[in-house]
């Protein structure tokens, strides 16, 4: 076939059969936006879990929660006691540093005529170290501090802005149910988690001053640990277990009252999470491009239908069977391209609303439409195409010249 | 340029009585030759031109078309033909709809391998003077000038031989002169002309009348000498 011709009068064919062009695109542009916008925000979920993770559970760290259930509670909650940690830390040496998990809950605070009602916790003067957040202004607590019991509170950033403006609120004191603490620095802000919690809204105390003062047990919801060596976190964990399974009188068979998470786990977790919800995408957006192929194919086939008899003068002046069923499949192809084309054009400013949206309501930042959400759209658009053309083109190549410019 | 000796063709449709299109036909054209073949409808013309075409095949019997048998040819090797050496120009045109005159004409050579389309598509169209028309779609044209534009597409690759079916049958009789001028012109360049039509004043333009009835010749005017 001459080149220049067949490219001409196929994009001719295209602008001037607007209508049946856009009708046979319009899956195509459906699908390929949708893969595109989802498999970019899973992308930037995932990221942002993975951000999380990474931070909540460094490669150094390990997680110990209290409770049988997962991720600590349940049966057994109230059996970790500091003493289980001090005797943890003191058998195995591969811990360098360690946190209690001590919260109070959501307390009401009061500086002033502002109050908040915002989630409590406690801390050691690891906490820095361990959980790997320090302050942006003031100062942290000191081991002084911790032992000895001190009211001084470390204050979130969405706290401070809630309770003191723009100021700084170092020095100043604020009132933890009419308890006052002096506040001695701001914490670094840390956005939200993947549930859409706000990290920054949150107030830390010496752990010493939750257990005694506001709650009065003496048992841990949970520890943080880090380890010399992130290649140790694995044995280090089932160390923690072997030692807590005979402390707690444990015997065997029956289950852990406390749970331990390394960093590995976590990872994997999410990982199965996001491998089922990947899944899911997958077989939506396939079905969607099923959906566009069908659609390709009814409409090509009436197309056909119309056109036998210029099917039958193109085979008269001297197309070949092969030329038919090219012609058929490139104009197929070309409409699910320019789909492709226009559902990635969409996208763009689909995803410069959506992304915003979604940092400030669930703290997934940095949404963009990623090249490789793309590249699978085209690729899944093309071969939609071809699935689509394939029938239609041998059903037009196969017509008998005669019959069909008797049918015209 | 054609012979054709022997050729029967028969259409066998479920549920309906077989038709014996072409009986038995023998004949032989020259090239340069303008012959008009006659005959009512259902007489088998429209066969004999679409096997003349290399559209359909014989069921039995020989066609030489330039001295080359064409019952062993492949598929692609008749559409080649057809692309080449044939012009087609039907009753009804079959101009492509939503597409200009010119691109029209340029159809053929869509088949073929030409660079100087451009050229000959050009030449083409004045010939049939419709150079003014060029840029027009085939439906704001007037039938006679649809059936000018067609015959440009019919000698665009300049074939040696054309085919015409009924090509005055949807036309008035001016329009039907000037299509007839058109052919004799061709002829005039050396081209042999097929013509099919059941009109004795278009088939007077013929040097030659070929007359058909039921699958078979009826009489002969002869070749030319």
């Amino acid at each position: 076939m001459n080149r220049e011709i067949f490219l001409r009068t196929l994009l001719a064919r295209l602008t001037r059969f607007k209508g049946r062009a856009l009708l046979m695109g319009l899956g195509i542009i459906v699908s390929v936006l949708a893969t595109v916008l989802v498999s970019s925000l899973s992308g930037t979920i995932r990221a942002t879990f993975d951000g999380f993770i990474g931070r909540m559970y460094p490669d150094d760290g390990i997680s110990l929660f209290a409770g049988a259930n997962f991720l600590g509670g349940g049966l057994g909650r109230d059996n970790l006691r500091f003493k289980d940690l001090e005797a943890l830390v003191a058998a195995l040496p591969a811990i360098v540093a360690w946190d209690p998990m001590a919260g109070a809950g959501r307390r009401d605070i009061k500086v002033g005529d502002r109050n908040t009602r915002t989630n409590v916790v406690g801390g050691s003067e690891q906490y820095a170290n361990v959980r790997r957040q320090s302050v942006s202004d003031g100062a942290f607590l000191t081991a002084d501090e911790v032992a000895g019991r001190s009211r001084v509170a470390l204050v979130g950033q969405t706290t401070a802005r809630a309770l003191f403006g723009n100021t700084s609120p170092v020095g100043t004191t604020l009132f933890i149910d009419n308890v006052p603490y002096r506040v001695k620095g701001v914490l670094e802000p840390v956005g939200m988690s993947p549930h859409g919690d706000d990290l920054d809204d949150v107030i830390v105390l010496p752990y010493t001053v939750v257990l005694d003062s506001i709650r009065k047990v003496d048992f841990v919801q949970g520890a943080a640990f880090r380890v010399r060596d992130p290649g140790e976190s694995e044995a280090v964990a089932g160390q923690i277990a072997s030692i807590l399974r005979q402390r707690h009188d444990i015997r065997d068979g029956q289950p852990d009252d406390f749970s331990t998470h390394t960093p590995r786990q976590m990872r994997e977790m999410v990982g199965k999470t996001f491998g089922t919800l990947n899944l899911f995408v997958v077989l939506i957006c396939a079905a969607a491009f099923v959906a566009s192929a069908i659609v390709l194919l009814t409409v090509m086939l009436a197309t056909i239908r119309q056109r036998t008899a210029e099917i039958g003068l193109r085979k008269a002046v001297g197309a070949s069977t092969e030329d038919i069923r090219d012609q058929v499949v490139a104009e197929v192809v070309l409409v699910a391209a320019a789909g492709c084309a226009v559902g990635v054009l969409l996208a763009y400013p689909l995803m410069a609303v959506i992304g915003p949206l979604l940092a400030s309501k669930f703290g997934f930042t940095g949404a963009s439409v990623s090249l490789s959400a793309v590249t699978i759209a085209a690729a899944a658009a093309i071969a939609t195409g071809l699935l689509g053309a394939l029938w239609p083109a041998m059903r037009a190549a196969a017509l008998n010249p005669v019959d069909a410019l008797r049918r015209g | 340029m054609i012979e054709i000796s022997q050729v029967s063709r028969t259409y066998r449709k479920p549920g309906e009585p077989v038709v014996q299109a072409l009986n038995d036909v023998s004949l032989s054209v020259a090239a340069g030759e303008f012959v008009a073949v006659l005959g009512p409808s259902g007489s088998g013309k429209s066969t004999l031109m679409n096997v003349l075409g290399l559209l359909d095949r014989p069921d039995s019997g020989e066609y030489r078309l330039d001295g080359k048998a064409t019952r062993d040819l492949s598929a692609r090797e008749m559409a080649g033909l057809r692309n080449r050496v044939i012009g087609f120009v039907f009753q009804s045109y079959h101009l492509l709809p939503r597409t200009t005159a010119i691109e029209n004409v340029q159809l053929p050579m869509l088949y073929s391998k030409r660079s100087d389309y451009r050229q000959r598509s050009e030449a083409a169209l004045a010939a049939v003077g419709l150079t003014d028309r060029r840029n027009h779609f085939a439906s704001e044209l007037s039938g006679g000038q649809q059936q000018r534009v067609a015959i440009a597409r019919a000698i665009v690759n300049e074939p040696s031989l054309l085919l015409a079916d009924e090509p005055t049958g949807n036309l008035d009789g001016a329009a039907a002169g000037e299509i007839v001028d058109l052919f004799e012109a061709q002829n005039a360049k050396g081209t042999t002309v097929i013509l099919i039509t059941h009109d004795e004043k278009v088939a007077s333009a013929a040097r030659r009348v070929i007359r058909i009835r039921s699958g078979a010749i009826e009489s002969d005017s002869g070749a030319l000498q």
